[in-house]
């Protein structure tokens, strides 16, 4: 599991910064462009999916496990009604910006979802591009990986109703590259942007969902993030003299080159991105 | 392949890869983890890269995340004969 420290290196660079690049919600995860060219507009699509696959209605007492700037449970409270979204972070400048939106009927915390014990069960559960976070790439060396993705679901399960259903988001390893430059890109984002993380591949969570959750649909959006990522990446550079003036061109250079290897990963079949609609095994 | 030629490529990949380091790997230590003799992954996935065009075949990526040791590596290459 990413720690704290690790975490907050990938997330805690400065809400400012990276509202200067992400939509206005601050969604730090692929879009659904279906329809649409617009970032906002995807963003705002890709949470009704989500929201659609974990059968989310307004009397909902809604979990997202790794909530970001809270752009998800905004969402849930203001445009789909829900009675009660809760968000777990790791990251404290997330937790914050979430307090700042003043949101009603949201409540966030800062946990290590291993550590989360909720007091009510929850009727349906979001996890957004989080599970990247569960195992190191050491630990998916060791082969460790699986059991840890499998405890994952299971403290999803112990946390919900029985009838619910959980709207799942990641990132896919899938070909690995051969080439040299790309291969030093990839493991460069992977150790110096997201630390000790590691996306996961297609079969990990089929062999890991059992015996919690039944798989009802998954839709791969690879196109969808290389398109995010480029729109990310424009945006950023268009605040090129402020970025490099107020965090330095370190900053710049380094997230240049990260947004940079993620078009370049999408579009190389490197990483995909699938979402899934799960019901929970009652 | 025999047992020593799957060496000798693993040997000319490590110094196609990083010159002058072959002389790391032998027989003794083939169950030695990567990163104790200073293989990280992305030497590792280069390597990879070299011994799959040498030997005209393409490993499955999902297997690729678990080569931990050089007797995995090894291993690979037997398989895919």
């Amino acid at each position: 599991m990413s720690t704290q420290d690790e975490v907050e290196v990938s997330y805690d660079v400065s809400n400012e910064f990276f509202r200067l690049w992400l939509d206005e919600k601050m969604n730090y995860t692929c879009g659904l462009y279906e329809g649409t060219d617009n970032l906002e507009e995807a963003q705002n699509l890709k949470l009704h999916w989500l929201s659609n696959a974990a059968h989310v209605t307004k009397e909902s007492s809604v979990l997202d496990i790794g909530c970001g700037w809270g752009a998800n449970v905004e969402f849930l409270s203001q445009i789909r009604g829900v009675k009660k979204a809760t968000g777990i972070t790791l990251s404290r400048s997330q937790h914050a910006e979430i307090v700042e939106r003043k949101i009603p009927n949201v409540y966030a915390t800062v946990t290590d979802y291993r550590d989360f014990k909720p007091t009510e069960k929850f009727d349906a559960v979001i996890s957004i591009c989080m599970m990247e976070h569960i195992a190191t790439p050491e630990d998916v060396r060791d082969g460790n990986h699986i059991k840890m993705y499998r405890d994952y679901f299971r403290l999803a399960h112990e946390w919900t109703n029985p009838g619910a259903w959980f709207g799942l988001q990641t990132i896919l390893r899938n070909r690995v590259p051969r080439n040299r430059d790309h291969l030093r890109d990839l493991g460069w984002v992977t150790q110096e942007i997201f630390p000790g993380g590691l996306s996961l591949r297609l079969e990990d969570i089929v062999l890991a969902v059992n015996p919690y959750w039944e798989i009802m649909e998954i839709q791969t959006r690879r196109e969808h993030y290389e398109k995010t990522c480029a729109e990310w990446l424009r945006r950023m550079r268009v605040h090129e003299a402020l970025i490099r003036d107020r965090w330095g061109d370190q900053v710049f250079d380094d997230y240049d080159r990260y947004l940079s290897t993620c078009v370049t990963g999408f579009q190389n079949h490197y990483q995909s991105l699938a979402q899934y609609a799960l019901r929970r095994i009652d | 392949m025999t047992e020593t030629q799957i060496i000798e490529l693993i040997k000319a990949a490590l110094d196609q890869v990083a010159p002058g380091r072959s002389a790391d790997i032998n027989e003794g230590n083939m169950n030695m983890k990567m990163r104790d003799l200073a293989i990280d992954s992305v030497v590792t996935m280069e390597m990879i890269g070299y011994i799959e065009e040498n030997i005209g075949k393409t490993f499955p990526d999902e297997d690729l995340a678990q080569v931990n040791k050089l007797s995995d590596l090894a291993a690979l290459i037997r398989n895919a004969q």
